[in-house]
């Protein structure tokens, strides 16, 4: 924390806090205190193993600020908008796995426009490290296998942690195995574990450079991170499967 | 591009928390409708970010000052406690809604000084009776990010109470935390821990 902050000034700007709020606060009705009291809040996530992805999501924990965060901080010398053609470069090879995920999803407008990317950026786009294709009117929409299943009434089974790759769901880990089966790269490129883990480290390293740490701010925050996490990435998921 | 939704989430969730608990408002204004209550937010965090002698160190002080005004501080104590909110008596409620309110401040503004590139745009806004939604979008450097603020209509004018990005709702997260932790040892075990972090952070 910084402690520059003279602590007087700190305390009167904490009075006159108080002091703001009571005079918005005391002209209310009572009987609109509980204002949440009619809503109920469902469990986020069956979790069986929480044990067991406690342990993990520690581990995870201290991987990313031993290892991941003092990587970015070195690799953020390299240039924005160099980071951002690298950026576009990994997810254009993604997007044909979009584009069947949208097929098997019916959204046959969706297929057409992901298609329509991965060609257009592709080609015009230079091996996809610009985007062109989304000022031409093809928003990028991505789908995922765990999205495909959802939309198939496929629960999240339960929650879990996966070493380095972090938050998931038995539906979402069997949807990143499918992912994977169709990562166009597997069909032109067979390499060697470390170019592999290269290639994948750098996608990763690339990612988290347009992060500022938030990371570390919302585990401080959070009081059970575990738990914030968890429900955080259910509200993300069942944002993107309703979409 | 979006990424890994994780990776998304972070960015979204600092980005957003960053720019809109850290404002500066005049005191008490009054706005008639949701979006214009957000966008005169907007609007006067990213003057100060903007400014060319902005310094984290010294404008904090006063960004925290008026942070206040913008959001509903009770109404973000009772969603983050939701029933459980009840079993607290007055001096109780007082105090939690005071930490709470100074950990979200804390741990955000923090951050405020690492935005300075990205533009916000209103997007729209619903009201249903008392409550209001208004749509934004975040426009980074390589994404564009979908936040939502969630407002309470007062007496004098509208007021945030909680931050959807990428559908993830910040009192949610908090919501769910603070829910474990009661069930498994108890409210005041949880004001114990919420004191213990709030001095930590001071």
């Amino acid at each position: 924390m910084d402690f520059s902050i003279n602590k007087h000034s700190k305390l009167i700007a904490f009075i006159s806090l108080l002091l703001a709020s009571s005079l918005v606060y005391s002209q209310e009705e009572e009987d609109d205190f509980f204002f949440f009291e009619e809503e109920t809040f469902e469990e986020d996530i069956a979790d069986p193993l929480e044990p067991i992805n406690r342990v993990i999501f520690n581990i995870n924990d201290k991987l990313y600020r031993a290892i991941l965060s003092p990587a970015v901080k070195t690799y953020r010398i390299i240039p924005e908008g160099v980071r951002v053609l690298i950026s576009n470069f990994y997810t254009n090879l993604t997007t044909p796995f979009s584009a069947i995920n949208a097929l098997l999803q019916l959204d046959i407008p969706n297929t057409d426009s992901e298609i329509s990317r991965f060609v257009i950026n592709s080609t015009v786009g230079i091996f996809g490290l610009f985007d062109p294709a989304t000022r031409w009117g093809f928003e990028e929409d991505r789908e995922d296998f765990g999205q495909t299943l959802a939309r198939y009434d496929v629960g999240h089974g339960f929650y879990l942690v996966l070493p380095l790759i972090s938050f998931s769901s038995l539906r979402d880990v069997t949807g990143r195995l499918g992912n994977s089966a169709l990562n166009p790269t597997n069909y032109v490129w067979d390499p060697e574990l470390d170019d592999w883990i290269a290639f994948q480290g750098l996608d990763t390293v690339n990612d988290f450079s347009f992060d500022v740490d938030i990371y570390t701010s919302l585990y401080d925050s959070a009081l059970d991170p575990y738990v914030f996490f968890r429900s955080a990435y259910v509200q993300n998921r069942e944002g993107a499967v309703n979409q | 591009m979006k990424k890994s939704p994780t990776t998304t989430l972070f960015l979204s969730l600092a980005l957003t928390l960053s720019l809109s608990l850290g404002i500066s408002s005049q005191a008490l204004a009054q706005f008639s409708t949701p979006a214009e209550s957000v966008q005169n937010m907007l609007d006067e965090v990213f003057a100060i970010l903007r400014a060319p002698d902005f310094d984290l160190s010294r404008d904090r002080q006063s960004i925290d000052t008026a942070v206040s005004v913008a959001f509903d501080t009770n109404t973000i104590a009772q969603s983050a406690l939701a029933s459980n909110y009840r079993e607290l008596s007055a001096e109780q409620r007082a105090e939690f809604e005071e930490l709470f309110f100074s950990i979200l401040k804390s741990t955000y503004i923090e951050r405020l000084d690492t935005y300075t590139d990205e533009s916000v745009e209103v997007t729209g806004e619903e009201v249903d009776g008392n409550r209001g939604t208004v749509m934004s979008l975040v426009y980074t450097s390589n994404s564009e990010i979908a936040v939502n603020y969630s407002l309470r209509q007062r007496t004098n004018g509208w007021f945030i109470y909680d931050i959807v990005v990428e559908d993830v709702s910040l009192l949610s997260s908090y919501r769910s935390t603070y829910r474990s932790i009661i069930r498994r040892s108890g409210i005041d075990s949880l004001l114990n821990d919420i004191r213990t972090q709030a001095a930590g952070l001071e």
